[in-house]
């Protein structure tokens, strides 16, 4: 059994994190970019908080 | 008169609600000993390939079913299917969606109430001492035996079952915004911090890389084997939560423009964080260090439990200040856990509330009691094989249900209408290769999967292969195991039984509601 991370270990092991990580950072970019005005219209059906929440405003 | 329905407060609510139901004991545990068992780094490749053509897609279908059923009004399997196709056998076969997810939570809910006593334990130094002594395999074994009581008449395993399935009904009672929402906001970043810390410990022990090694150095003989294959894609398929019809249900629940397929990319993204960064680097390296390479493969033969709650403790006496990270692992774990079995309620609360038209607290209470009573049975059946049953039955509902909806979807639904849904309001656009992947590649990967579970699997199971009569304390009632194992198949079939036959009083119901409004109207 080989002890210790080998290089193609370290490659792996690399490249898993970096590719894990880097789809999380692009996710999570893209989503907290949502601008306000692509905000999305009320449902057909209706919610009751937001309408009370509406109402509060 | 429009009907009342909650949304969701905020996307990443959903994304972390979404997550939070992925996130489970399988990222800590199953994760790693798949990994190291089927060719260590070399086994990512089919992982990730698996990502790719099952998971992603099927999650993406789910949260498309999902959102697609809510503009109708339905938060279930049954009502959705049933919008989607008008035709009059979806909704039956959407029980699957429902019983599924019920019977995960049959067993799910007492496993989940183990972390929190060990958790308790780990935190008061009962834990860590009796490691030192060597005696905690024994402790083990009498806590789940129900030997171990907190005060006469109570075992601690039953305390903490009845804790955990209060804490999980009350933020179910409180509904999605604000019970299973909120709850996700506070507990998934928990879930990173506390894997981040337990991360930098693994990382800055001694001769770390050795069990680093053991884990990811590449052994790529084993891709020739098409083992390795089935268990990277049965890997995702689990740890995605896909097919259980936990994400459709969630997914109704969001505004109708409102982006899903970031969101699905999102969460399966923060899934393999804690699996593949945190997961993957925290359980097998571990005992490399501390047992050495030569008994790993003995130690992941004890299965999910033995490394949880068995090896960890060991492996955590043995540095320094084990006993604080041994809070810190049973902790994430419950958090895990408890995002992951509040998310499998809300499909049957979903179904009472907006097919049966039940109020929140009626529905809320049905499904509690259900479970309650079909609980007692993995708390008192255990040892006699209950939890099995209901294991492998969950498997087989899992692989069948994410095949209905892919082939809903894509041929029933239709391919052109799917894509269209999934890209209403997408933040990002869907490459166009998945429309072969969705109606060809993904089906044909869970036909292979379903198949190679019904001939390895099946047979085993339902004829009790190697599963030997022995005589078991059910309460504190001495039975043949025989006929706690029947008596479970007996249980689960009355379940199904019983929701179907909900399902088409449910839909009578409303026929004739609509018969009589549209009488009153003429």
């Amino acid at each position: 059994m080989q002890e210790g991370l080998t290089l193609s270990g370290w490659i792996f092991l690399s490249l898993a994190w970096l590719a894990i990580i880097s789809f999380n950072v692009f996710c999570f970019k893209k989503l907290f970019k949502e601008s306000e005005d692509q905000m999305v219209s009320p449902l057909e059906i209706e919610s009751e908080i937001d309408r009370i929440e509406e109402g509060k405003k | 008169m429009k009907k009342l329905r909650e949304n969701w407060g905020s996307k990443l609510g959903v994304i972390l609600a979404v997550a939070g139901s992925a996130v489970g004991l399988g990222n800590f545990l199953r994760f790693p000993v798949k990994a190291a068992t089927n060719g260590g780094g070399a086994f990512l490749i089919p992982y990730f390939i698996a990502l790719i053509l099952i998971g992603i897609p099927v999650a993406w279908i789910e949260w498309a079913l999902g959102r697609n059923g809510g503009k109708y009004g339905h938060g279930s399997a049954p009502g959705i299917l049933n919008a989607i196709t008008r035709k009059p056998w979806a909704k039956y076969i959407g029980f699957l969606g429902i019983f599924g997810p019920v019977l995960i939570f049959f067993y799910y809910c007492y496993i989940e109430s183990w972390l929190l006593g060990f958790s308790w334990f780990a935190l008061t130094g009962e834990l860590s001492k009796v490691t030192a002594e060597g005696q905690i395999g024994a402790f083990f074994g009498d806590y789940i035996s129900l030997k171990l009581q907190a005060f006469p008449g109570m075992p601690f395993a039953f305390l903490f079952f009845l804790i955990t399935f209060f804490i999980n009904f009350i933020v179910i009672y409180f509904g999605i915004r604000h019970g299973i929402e909120i709850m996700n906001k506070f507990a998934m970043p928990a879930i990173v911090i506390l894997g981040i810390m337990l991360l930098v410990r693994t990382l800055t022990i001694p001769n770390i890389a050795h069990g680093l090694g053991y884990m990811w150095n590449p052994d790529f003989s084993k891709l020739l084997d098409s083992k390795v294959w089935f268990e990277a894609a049965g890997q995702i398929f689990f740890t995605l939560s896909v097919g259980i019809g936990v994400i459709m249900t969630y997914a109704s629940y969001v505004r109708r423009k409102q982006d899903i397929a970031l969101s699905s990319l999102t969460a399966c993204a923060a899934n393999e964080l804690a699996e593949v960064v945190i997961g993957g680097t925290l359980v097998i390296p571990l005992a490399v260090v501390i047992y050495g390479a030569s008994n790993v493969s003995e130690i992941a033969k004890l299965g999910t439990f033995g490394l949880g709650f068995q090896t960890m403790p060991i492996i955590f006496g043995k540095i320094t200040l084990g006993g604080f990270f041994l809070f810190v692992w049973f902790a994430l774990l419950f958090l895990a856990g408890v995002t992951s079995s509040v998310s499998i309620l809300q499909p049957a609360v979903s179904f009472l509330e907006d097919d049966a038209g039940l109020g929140r607290r009626v529905s809320v209470g049905i499904v509690a009691l259900v479970t309650f009573i079909f609980g007692l049975l993995s708390v008192f059946g255990l040892e006699a094989g209950a939890v099995d049953e209901m294991d492998w039955m969950t498997d087989f509902c899992l692989i069948t249900f994410a095949l209905v909806e892919t082939i809903i979807f894509a041929w029933i639904f239709g391919i052109d209408k799917g894509m269209k849904e999934l890209s209403e309001g997408a933040q990002i656009k869907i490459p166009a290769f998945f429309r072969f992947v969705f109606k060809y590649l993904t089906p044909a990967c869970l036909v292979a999967i379903l198949g190679a579970w019904l001939v390895q699997n099946a047979p085993s199971r339902i004829l009790l292969k190697g599963v030997k009569e022995s005589t078991v304390k059910f309460a504190g009632i001495e039975v043949s195991n025989f006929i706690v194992i029947h008596g479970t198949r007996l249980a689960m079939l009355i379940v199904i039984i019983a929701i179907l036959i909900f399902t088409c009083v449910t839909w009578r119901m409303k026929a004739i509601d609509e018969k009589l409004k549209q009488f009153e109207e003429i």
